[in-house]
């Protein structure tokens, strides 16, 4: 018997996996949104600005996994030499890149209410724009033409490099004097906080990671067909070169 | 609207909007280069 899914195969970079890992993040998601905005009540040193740190906290840890990721995957790959790392890590730096990125631009609306300023070239904000950059620096490279395994190489050694930047930003706050507040991230955080608030911030970090996974699994897919769809259009080129030359 | 509301719904917006689009733009170039991939050579389907 012929059924609908054998007629047309199904397309995407969806499966069971991903399917139920996103319904676990929309969950997470509604739940933070909730606690995040209506019943946590506000803190009391932070006032209502702690609802911004429900953000900027789960987009930095989901950004320094990710960026942990790519350096695993690059080192991987400089023993491996095998695409599955190559790709993992590429998908990995750009998912850092938009996290890391979100992660800066709310904690400059939470600095212009907190300092009067967007910006202030201070220990920690300096060395985060400098950690942006190189994963920017990584994905421009991705973009240099060059053959696979030379880019591979390339973006390996970069991410291998520039992760070492995570504990000089994770640690900025301690080793120079800054206006940035004290670590939170992969450390106690506010112990005055409230068991609301507590609550919160956790459900949004646990949000903040089951979203990176469920995103770097269809990145990494989508690196994945990229790469297929790249092979079937240079194996038609060849084909093409070889008619062309049997005929002629 | 204070300017600590506009700034706690910017952040949300911000954040949402921006791993959303993301999001959304992934899926639909992964449903677009699987059409030109054999199902076979899409491994992942096989969990389906």
């Amino acid at each position: 018997m012929t059924t609908v899914r054998d007629a047309r195969p199904p397309t995407g970079t969806g499966s069971t996996g991903t399917r139920a890992l996103g319904a676990v993040a929309l969950v997470l998601l509604v739940l933070t949104i909730v606690y995040g905005l209506i019943i946590s009540p506000p803190d009391r040193l932070l006032g209502e600005t702690i609802r911004i740190i429900y953000m900027h906290v789960p987009t930095v840890l989901a950004a320094y996994a990710a960026f942990i990721v790519t350096a695993v995957s690059s080192a991987m790959y400089l023993w491996k030499r095998t695409e599955f790392w190559d790709l993992l890590g590429a998908s990995a730096a750009e998912i850092g890149v938009l996290f890391f990125g979100v992660t800066i631009i709310v904690g400059a609306f939470w600095g212009k209410i907190t300092w009067g300023v967007f910006w202030r070239w201070e220990p920690r904000l300096t060395t985060s724009a400098v950690l942006l950059l190189m994963y920017i620096g990584y994905l421009a490279v991705r973009a240099v033409p060059a053959d696979t395994r030379t880019r591979a190489t390339r973006s390996a050694i970069i991410g291998l490099v520039a992760v070492v930047n995570i504990p000089i930003v994770h640690f900025a706050v301690d080793w120079w004097r800054g206006l940035h507040q004290g670590r939170t991230v992969l450390s106690t955080i506010d112990p005055e906080m409230a068991g609301t608030q507590l609550f919160a911030m956790y459900l949004s970090m646990a949000a903040g990671i089951v979203v990176f996974v469920w995103l770097l699994l269809h990145r990494f897919r989508v690196a994945f067909l990229t790469e297929r769809v790249e092979e079937t259009g240079l194996d038609e080129a060849i084909a093409q070169r070889r008619a062309e030359g049997v005929s002629s | 609207m204070t300017e600590t509301t506009l700034y706690i719904v910017l952040s949300w917006a911000v954040t949402f909007g921006g791993i959303g689009a993301y999001a959304a733009v992934t899926i639909r170039r992964g449903r677009r280069l699987s059409e030109q991939v054999e199902p076979q050579r899409r491994r992942w389907m096989s969990s389906d």
